[in-house]
């Protein structure tokens, strides 16, 4: 069975505008904070971003 | 998006304004002197689409209507980049009415009012007001650098959005900081109140544990006490047994019966079994217990041995009985004979002796009387044979045949001898038989002397357990039965003494009364023991009763404490993991502002340089290459790369005439952005006298470079007093500043 081109897109490449745009350098930002800030939570990382994409879609 | 025709009545200089079929594709020239309704077209085409202008702030708006009129009306049909054709109808009067409509071609209003149109608008075409005004639609008096922060920009960058975000994010994490400083209070609050509880950990444990101990204690007490008021009555009952016992014994004399003797030994017994587990194992009353116990196995072996004794006389008797015929005796044993048999065989042998006696009689008189006829009859014969009486006789044997002298005189003397020897006989036998009759007679004398012997033992054995003791013994040794006899004997010289002798009864009476008072000395001071530990028992249980209810209102209190420490404790918890949720939330939050932050950064750097690179296609093209590269910072602050100076320039460096075309640049790159990440089809633009610092030169040449800059632009608008002859258009709109009607419109070869 062949995937839906929506369900071989990233969960970034799902979103569109703003959300996307954040989404995208999220991404970056996250592997950035993680290789350099010792304190880095990922967790609450993922809730930031988590959190700010939910009011931009919304 | 690309304008199909535009339709105003009373909207500015223009009583009427009329312009149709306007090619999709090319360049529009608008034409005309000053204040002759250039800026007005584009201003109306403003106004049909989002109800305002560039030039009238919103307030002023009632200024669009012409004056002297008193309502204008404008239609603008338009196609959006899916193809689709749609007309935007709007109305405003002096009073401030303000209508609008989006419609399909030839259909009915699929949307009414001024906000829902706006609202509609912006999804059918993809941009609104202001992006229009930052991008597509370039006023007369705007040809400066767009301003960085305007929300134009900021829309087409992407940030706007974000920026909301930002300011929601900060907005909820100071409501979240506030409220977490409100909730640490409320903490602090609580846990200065759990403080102030000095809760000791392990207290009311402590207390309950006591209070266990106490109970535990005071369940002790009153089992004991019950059990030393159960003792103390059983004491009151096994004194009240001994009161009711010893005195039966003690009565007891020499001359009581065997039954008597049971009897107070049963009770005696039945006392002691009473006692045994009471007094048996008590050092104050073993010993006396014990000494009673010896009595009592004592006079039982005493007793036993008399039972046995009467155990043999009641064989015995009952032997009697059976001899005697008693109807409940039972039938006779193999050798036994009936005292009845035994008289009736004795009556039997004496009739018959009798009998016999009698016809011994009658034999001897008979043999007498034969034996004296014989004789005399042989006398007669022999010594007077000569008598008549002897002639008549021979004479009558004579005439049998007979030869008497011969034949029958010895025969006769032979039975004279014969009757006489057998009348001797006989008499001896009758002396016998009367001797025989004599024996009988005395052996049915000894026979009812015997008989009446066993009447008055079998009478008197049966009472034997009711007669005196001693009595028993006397009738025992007299029994005919010399084992009994012998051993009733042994009996009353041993074992049996004690019983029946005075003096010796009369010392065990002393030795039994001493053991049972000593015994009951002994109960009465467990008794006495029993009931005063019990006392004391019942003042400990006093004593302990308060302290239980003392340490049950400790308990109470102290529940109510922990209560209280734990309604307070989970209240603190709850307050507690509120305040760490709540600087969660603002950690999150500062943190969601600070993505946000660095990605506005990061895409307003994507956007500038997006925005350089776009405009650097057609900078060349308006400088005729002197200016290739620009760099445009977060601030849009833009500078030029000069060819010939090798070196980016301040636009202040650069003359005004250049300034514009860079900024023309800039503007058709912002519009190429928006055109790029929103509509994504063909555009117009409207420029309002871009070129009004532009010599002849310059302005042909953007003319020319203007359709080459983007695919998407397909529809330009440029309104300008004069353009160089040269210039081609595919539409011509002629203004006339004296004529308030539509312009001249004339299309391009």
């Amino acid at each position: 069975m062949n995937a839906t081109p929506s369900e071989k897109q990233s969960p970034s490449e799902r979103l569109i505008g703003p959300a996307k745009d954040f989404a995208s350098y999220a991404e970056l930002e996250y592997e950035r904070r993680r290789s350099s800030d010792e304190d880095f939570d990922p967790d609450r990382f993922r809730e930031a971003v988590d959190l700010v994409l939910g009011k931009l879609q919304g | 998006m690309i304008i199909n025709s535009l339709w105003a009545e009373n909207v500015l200089k223009y009583s009427l304004l009329h312009i149709l079929d306007i090619p999709p594709r090319g360049l529009i020239a608008v034409i005309g002197d000053n204040e002759s309704g250039k800026s007005s077209i584009g201003e109306s085409i403003c106004f049909a689409l989002f109800g305002r202008t560039f030039s009238l702030a919103p307030a002023d708006l009632g200024k669009i209507i012409r004056w002297g009129e008193s309502r204008c009306s404008i239609k603008l049909e338009l196609t959006t980049p899916d193809g689709q054709r749609y007309q935007i109808a709007r109305f405003l009067d002096e009073r401030g009415n303000h209508g609008a409509s989006i419609s399909r071609s030839s259909e009915s209003p699929m949307v009414r009012g001024v906000a829902e149109v706006e609202a509609a608008l912006k999804d059918i075409v993809g941009f609104g007001y202001t992006e229009l005004i930052e991008s597509f639609y370039l006023a007369q008096r705007e040809i400066t650098t767009p301003h960085p922060h305007s929300s134009a920009v900021k829309a087409m960058a992407g940030v706007t959005s974000m920026e909301k975000v930002i300011a929601n994010c900060l907005e909820e994490a100071d409501r979240a900081g506030e409220l977490a400083v409100e909730t640490a209070s409320e903490l602090a609050e609580i846990q200065s109140r759990i403080e102030a509880l000095a809760l000791q950990e392990g207290h009311l444990e402590s207390l309950q544990a006591r209070q266990e101990e106490r109970e535990s204690d005071l369940l002790v007490d009153r089992r004991r006490i019950a059990e030393l008021e159960d003792s103390a009555a059983k004491d009151e009952g096994m004194l009240g047994r001994l009161h009711e016992v010893a005195p039966g014994w003690l009565a007891v004399e020499p001359t009581a019966p065997f039954a008597a003797w049971q009897a107070q030994q049963a009770r005696l017994e039945g006392l002691l079994a009473d006692l045994a587990p009471h007094c048996g194992e008590r050092v104050a009353t073993a010993r006396t217990f014990s000494a009673l116990a010896d009595f009592a196995a004592d006079t039982r072996e005493r007793l036993n041995a008399f039972e046995g004794l009467s155990r043999r006389a009641g064989a015995y008797r009952e032997q009697l009985e059976r001899l005697l015929g008693a109807p409940a005796a039972g039938e006779l044993k193999p050798g036994e004979q009936s005292f009845a048999a035994r008289k009736e065989q004795a009556a039997q042998e004496a009739a018959a002796a009798s009998s016999s006696r009698g016809t011994n009689r009658l034999l001897i008189v008979l043999c007498l009387l034969l034996g004296i006829g014989s004789w005399a009859l042989v006398g007669l014969v022999g010594l007077a044979p000569d008598s008549q009486p002897a002639q008549k006789l021979s004479d009558w044997l004579s005439g049998l045949g007979a030869d008497w002298e011969a034949q029958l005189r010895p025969w006769l003397i032979l039975a004279a001898s014969a009757f006489t020897l057998l009348f001797l006989a006989f008499m001896g036998h009758g002396i016998g038989l009367r001797s025989r009759l004599k024996q009988l007679a005395h052996a049915r004398e000894a026979l009812a002397g015997e008989e009446e012997s066993a009447i008055r033992d079998a009478r008197d054995l049966a009472a034997l357990h009711q007669m005196p003791l001693s009595e028993a013994l006397g009738l025992l040794g007299l029994l005919p039965d010399e084992s009994i006899a012998a051993h009733a004997a042994d009996y009353a010289q041993g074992l049996g003494g004690a019983l029946v002798d005075v003096q010796e009864a009369e010392g065990r009476r002393d030795a039994f009364g001493q053991t049972v008072a000593a015994l009951e000395g002994g109960i009465a001071k467990v008794k006495a023991a029993a009931l005063s530990e019990a006392d004391e028992l019942q003042h400990r249980i006093a004593g302990s009763e308060g302290e239980i209810a003392r340490l049950e209102e400790a308990i109470r209190e102290e529940q109510a404490r922990v209560r209280r420490h734990l309604e307070l404790g989970a209240i603190a918890g709850n307050l507690e993991s509120r305040v760490q949720d709540l600087r969660r939330r603002v950690e999150v939050r500062e943190l969601a502002a600070d993505l946000l932050k660095g990605a506005i950064h990061y895409i307003s750097q994507r956007f500038n340089t997006e925005v350089r690179n776009l405009a650097a296609e057609s900078l060349p093209k308006f400088t005729n290459g002197r200016y290739e590269h620009l760099l445009i910072d977060e601030n849009l602050n833009v500078k030029a790369f000069s060819n010939e100076k090798r070196n980016f320039m301040d636009l202040d460096e650069i003359s005004s005439g250049t300034q514009r075309q860079i900024m023309l640049a800039v503007r058709l790159a912002l519009s190429q952005k928006l055109v790029n990440s929103v509509i994504q089809g063909p555009q117009m633009l409207y420029l309002d006298e871009p070129f009004a610092f532009f010599d002849e030169t310059r302005t042909a040449s953007a003319l020319a470079v203007l359709p080459q800059v983007s695919g998407d632009f397909t529809q330009i608008w440029v309104t300008s007093q004069t353009f160089p002859p040269q210039s081609r258009f595919d539409l011509y709109i002629h203004c006339n500043a004296v004529d308030s009607t539509s312009p001249l419109v004339k299309r391009g070869k």
